[in-house]
């Protein structure tokens, strides 16, 4: 009979759960689409060498891994028994072994290309370092934010990478649906009537959805427009370092709103509201 | 008998939704209906009960004698769940979920998983998303039962399932509760099937509880009087509320032992109706 074993062997729930996601999604349509980007990838490397040090497809194939890999488990990582000490453990395990994944992956490739076309891996990881990885980076704060916070605070409702299907194949809870329909008449009305709580909120999370998207912008052009600032930085080589810099400082400063806004959410308690100043349906 | 659960939220506001006043228990042995219209508050209050939502200061959810507050780890161990919705990841099949998923739990006993995925003719090696709406209910229903949970928490788990699958389903839950460990509170819209089968009704309407009892004391607490509406005045003092059609008329009153007029059929109510009162602003907190 096999017994449970206690939690705490995060490291090998993530490797097995992270051989699992290989093995059926790589042998997947995402699976296909992984191997056209590989494949890409390489050929760009023949490119790199006529070019110089330039890799086009780089930054591109990042944000299509990005896409193609979201974090799994929504609502289950509430529902498993889970202390809050070992929920957020899990998180932080489950956010830099997916990076770890995902960084593999594009490893994989620059040693494939390595031998391939004979690019210089060190040119390749160079590239790498400078343009993609801060985008990488910031994606794991992604990764548990959605594992952690959007599901709760989206649920039931569907989301983006939020539910433990795709979110191409989520249907909105219809419940929820009708109560939005019955609220949409009082929405008008809804911000006067929500609490002095509830406003501070709403700025927070607007504060903070600003915040964020100024720290993703840096990471995300070094990574997409990374071939016109490898053009541009054969004239002006400080300016890719700078951006480098800049786009490390962003993603960093990205990650810390993430894990303060988790830090918030998971010591929150439930809102009690005040008086009458609800809607009820 | 034991309490499997223990409810109570004063107040709990969400999106500028609010349940209030909630309280009650599930007995280990007993099936639990939670009822009530559309935009009632089931979801919520069932989120609320398993963690998905977070919990006022005020309130206070006990599962099989755990605070979900302060010990939310051996909460959740008591704790099963069988959503309409499965949280599973479907790309994974039922015994990799086990494999996978099953560990985390103290008592989970993967003999027992494979047992109920066999009993249930589950196939164990096809992906979730494969298997039919019934198969998933019995399938998260194998999970919950395998680690050993005191309390089940449904939400519309025979919403989809056509009417054998649905009778199935209700029989297996019957066969868990005849052992006495387990307590059970399923949410759902078929009232009528529920009426019958459960031992205990909450009903919930605007987020308000509005009664909490066995259902045959709800059920006694009422009387349906038709007839022709010309008798109704005579019973106007004891008529709480009345629909009528064009030939008939049906009036709702209190069950209290007083004789009612012989020219009048006199009937015990089923929840639709009374639900259909409520809406009407009839029934009201606290006459149950």
């Amino acid at each position: 009979m096999e017994k449970g074993r206690s939690v705490g062997s995060y490291f090998l729930f993530v490797v097995r759960e992270g051989l699992y996601r290989l093995k059926t999604e790589l042998f997947g349509w995402r699976g296909f689409v992984m191997i056209l980007i590989g494949g890409y990838m390489i050929l760009d490397t023949f490119e790199g060498i006529n070019e110089s040090d330039t890799l086009m497809f780089q930054g591109i194939a990042a944000l299509w891994v990005v896409l193609l890999f979201p974090p799994r488990m929504g609502k289950l990582l509430y529902l498993l028994p889970f202390s809050k000490k070992e929920r957020v453990r899990y998180l932080g395990t489950y956010s830099v072994s997916y990076l770890m994944f995902l960084v593999m992956l594009f490893l994989l490739v620059g040693i494939v290309a390595f031998f391939a076309s004979g690019y210089s891996i060190f040119l390749w990881m160079r590239h790498f370092l400078l343009c993609t990885f801060p985008f990488l980076m910031l994606y794991s704060g992604t990764v548990i934010d959605s594992l952690s916070i959007a599901v709760r605070r989206s649920y039931p409702n569907s989301g983006w990478f939020f539910s433990t299907r795709g979110w191409w194949q989520q249907k909105p809870d219809p419940v929820e649906e009708i109560r939005e329909d019955c609220t949409g008449t009082v929405n008008a009305t809804k911000k006067n009537m929500m609490s002095a709580e509830e406003k501070e909120n709403a700025k927070k999370q607007t504060r903070f959805t600003i915040c964020l998207v100024l720290c993703t912008i840096i990471p995300a052009i070094q990574c997409c427009v990374s071939y016109t600032y490898m053009e541009l930085c054969k004239r002006a080589p400080w300016t890719l370092y700078l951006f480098t810099v800049l786009a490390y400082i962003s993603a960093a400063i990205g990650l810390y709103l993430y894990w303060s806004r988790i830090s918030d959410e998971m010591n929150k308690k439930g809102s009690v509201g005040k008086g009458d100043d609800v809607c009820s349906l | 008998m034991s309490t499997v659960l223990d409810v109570k939220i004063p107040r709990m506001q969400r999106d500028g939704f609010a349940l209030k006043e909630i309280e009650f228990q599930v007995e280990a042995g007993y099936l639990t209906a939670l009822l009530g219209m559309n935009g009632a508050g089931k979801t919520t209050l069932l989120s609320a009960i398993s963690g998905l939502l977070p919990l006022p200061e005020e309130a206070e959810v006990m599962i099989g004698g755990y605070s979900l507050r302060e010990n939310e780890k051996e909460a959740k161990e008591c704790m099963g769940f069988v959503f309409d919705d499965s949280p599973f990841d479907e790309g994974m099949s039922p015994l990799l979920t086990g494999q996978m998923y099953g560990p985390y739990y103290r008592n989970w006993d993967m003999t027992k998983y494979i047992a109920y995925l066999e009993r249930f003719e589950i196939p164990k090696k096809r992906a979730i998303r494969k298997l039919s709406k019934g198969m998933k209910m019995k399938f998260q229903l194998a999970f919950a039962l395998s680690h050993g949970a005191t309390f089940l928490i449904m939400d519309e788990p025979a919403a989809s399932l056509d009417p054998v699958f649905r009778d199935e389903f209700m029989e297996v839950l019957s066969e868990i509760l005849e052992d006495e460990e387990c307590g059970i509170l399923l949410s759902s819209q078929l009232v009528s099937e529920l009426e019958a089968k459960a031992d205990y009704t909450m009903m919930l309407y605007q987020g308000e509880q509005m009664f909490f009892d066995s259902t045959e004391n709800i059920l006694d607490k009422f009387l349906l009087v038709r007839g022709r509406y010309e008798l109704f005045p005579y019973m106007k003092s004891r008529i709480l509320g009345e629909r009528l059609s064009e030939y008939t008329a049906e009036g709702l009153i209190l069950n209290n032992g007083d004789p009612v007029r012989l020219d009048l059929e006199c009937v015990r109510p089923t929840m639709e109706d009374l639900m259909y009162y409520i809406k009407r602003g009839v029934i009201r907190k606290g006459m149950v």
